[in-house]
């Protein structure tokens, strides 16, 4: 089973443009010393085939994104909790849309509840032989979405 | 008429990013109440007068799906307005939760969406777009 970049990189976009207005910028990432502190939220999927769908940020980036995904224009003060309940929520809408997007229409899927890991048991997948990863530059720090298919 | 609005959901930024969502769409808000799983969203409908429910599939302790179907056998509850509000992409599944009378928004929406079916499922504010 192939899940092209492009496949990857579409859904990403249109989640994070969606739900918390982070815009794909067309320049090169510079991910510099953010690998070290990353955060990733990982969902595991079970149909036609299956696999886990994870999706790294810099931790830096976080409450922007919770921010942006609560309608908080000042920016807030948002608990570890937060920050971890929506970035979850974020990998749970791309998981869906991308198994969907790869098996078509009528497939039915079960989603787990999504994980987190934080620090470096979070570094990026792109490198990996067996999963494919998009990596997309935002106008603030970065985002992985990458996909791994059991078997 | 203001809408009084039930969101069930586990995840707390989806309901605070639904109700940001509602807030932003002009559709004309009461109470609007919260629910974490399916069982919890019952025990609201028992206390509280609802026009509409926004319910994800996905839950711990009772999922969307089960929550609709005991609202349905409930005659008190059973002609309540409901709203799907989920990642579901399968047209399989969403053809299951339209065949209960219940309409669906896909994750991610948008505020015109959520209003659209708002209209459609309730009538409010139906008149004033047209």
């Amino acid at each position: 089973m192939q899940v092209s970049e492009q496949a990857l990189a579409d859904v990403a976009r249109e989640v994070l443009e969606t739900m918390a207005f982070a815009f794909v910028m067309p320049e090169t990432i510079d991910v510099g010393d953010s690998l070290d502190h990353v955060v990733r939220a990982s969902v595991r999927f079970r149909g036609p085939f299956a696999g886990i769908v994870h999706l790294t940020v810099p931790a830096a980036i976080v409450p922007n994104l919770v921010a942006n995904m609560l309608g908080e224009c000042d920016g807030g003060d948002f608990n570890e909790e937060q920050q971890h309940d929506a970035l979850g929520e974020l990998a749970n809408v791309m998981c869906g849309n991308l198994v969907q997007q790869v098996a078509g229409p009528e497939p039915v899927f079960e989603l787990d509840a999504p994980t987190i890991e934080a620090g470096s048991a979070a570094a990026p997948l792109a490198p990996l032989e067996d999963v494919h990863a998009a990596r997309l530059p935002l106008d603030e720090g970065w985002a992985e979405l990458a996909v791994k298919i059991d078997g | 008429m203001a809408l009084n609005v039930l969101i069930v959901d586990d995840s707390a930024t989806m309901r605070a990013m639904v109700i940001k969502t509602l807030q932003m769409s002009g559709a004309p808000l009461g109470k609007v109440l919260q629910a974490s799983d399916g069982q919890a969203g019952l025990d609201v409908l028992a206390s509280e007068p609802v026009d509409v429910v926004l319910v994800d599939i996905n839950m711990p302790v009772m999922n969307g799906m089960e929550m609709i179907e005991r609202m349905r056998a409930t005659p008190a509850l059973a002609a309540l307005p409901v709203i799907v509000v989920s990642t579901e992409s399968s047209q399989t599944r969403i053809d299951q939760v339209q065949s209960k009378g219940v309409a669906f928004i896909h994750k991610p929406f948008t505020p015109e969406r959520v209003w659209q079916v708002i209209q459609e499922v309730t009538g409010v504010g139906a008149h004033a777009s047209q």
